[in-house]
């Protein structure tokens, strides 16, 4: 896979609380980006922020699974930079009185037999990250 | 002159496991066509067809040693998937910190 992130977080505030900052729209828009996003499967909506350097970010997303309070999937295109197709999860559970959020946000583009021939690319991206370092200014040719 | 290739060029030579199996092998050193697919398993013609859409992609390049053509990687369009990777890494990070912030100072309802 070539975008692999995790993000684990734990949150003094209990799920519901936690759940409502991640499917309410005007809250979604105070910590995230503005947005159209509405809590239904199936729903299309973009996020959208302005750049410091003036341009804007535009992503392109859909509500692929929704089980409140404890999971939420989307995909994610930026629309702009014409990337791949991704996705990003939320996972949350109830941690003592708190609650804890687990965020992922993977590259798709791997087909299944791809994943079962090989190990992933998270390690690729440390030989990627080398290979930069030899050359760090490779000009094109 | 080759056309100048998109992103989503990139992208697409990596999603294929068989390319990536050979850019595997290029992270290590440059190789001949033959190595790199053995390396994949793949036929010969195979590999040569994967390599060529490795180089529209503009993610290697060859040259010629005796009759074998030689690849290597050309580190700085792979930098696209790196960024790629960063720059959502960045955007997460940003924006659970200013979730936290935001959850601590709303008062509880």
């Amino acid at each position: 896979m070539i975008l692999d992130l995790s993000f684990d977080e734990h949150f003094p505030q209990p799920i519901e609380r936690l759940w409502q900052a991640l499917t309410d729209p005007t809250i979604l828009a105070v910590w995230l980006m503005e947005n159209d996003f509405e809590a239904k499967v199936g729903k299309r909506f973009t996020l959208r922020c302005s750049l410091p350097t003036g341009g804007s970010e535009l992503i392109e997303a859909e509500v692929l699974e929704l089980e409140p309070p404890h999971r939420m999937v989307w995909s994610w295109r930026d629309a702009a930079r014409n990337d791949e197709l991704s996705r990003v999860s939320f996972e949350l559970r109830r941690e003592g009185t708190g609650s804890r959020l687990s965020l992922r946000h993977t590259g798709d583009s791997e087909d299944e037999q791809g994943r079962r021939l090989r190990g992933g690319w998270p390690g690729k991206l440390a030989g990627l990250r080398a290979a930069l370092a030899r050359s760090p200014a490779t000009p094109h040719g | 002159m080759p056309r100048r290739s998109s992103a989503s060029d990139v992208f697409h030579a990596v999603a294929d496991s068989g390319r990536r199996a050979m850019l595997d092998r290029l992270f290590e050193e440059e190789a001949s066509v033959g190595a790199l697919a053995d390396h994949a398993k793949l036929s010969y013609s195979a590999a040569s067809q994967h390599l060529n859409v490795l180089r529209e992609a503009g993610l290697v390049r060859s040259r010629a040693r005796g009759r074998q053509r030689i690849y290597c990687l050309r580190p700085a369009r792979l930098r696209l998937i790196h960024d790629w990777s960063a720059r959502y890494q960045r955007l997460w990070r940003r924006s659970l910190k200013r979730l936290h912030r935001l959850l601590d100072e709303e008062p509880a309802r």
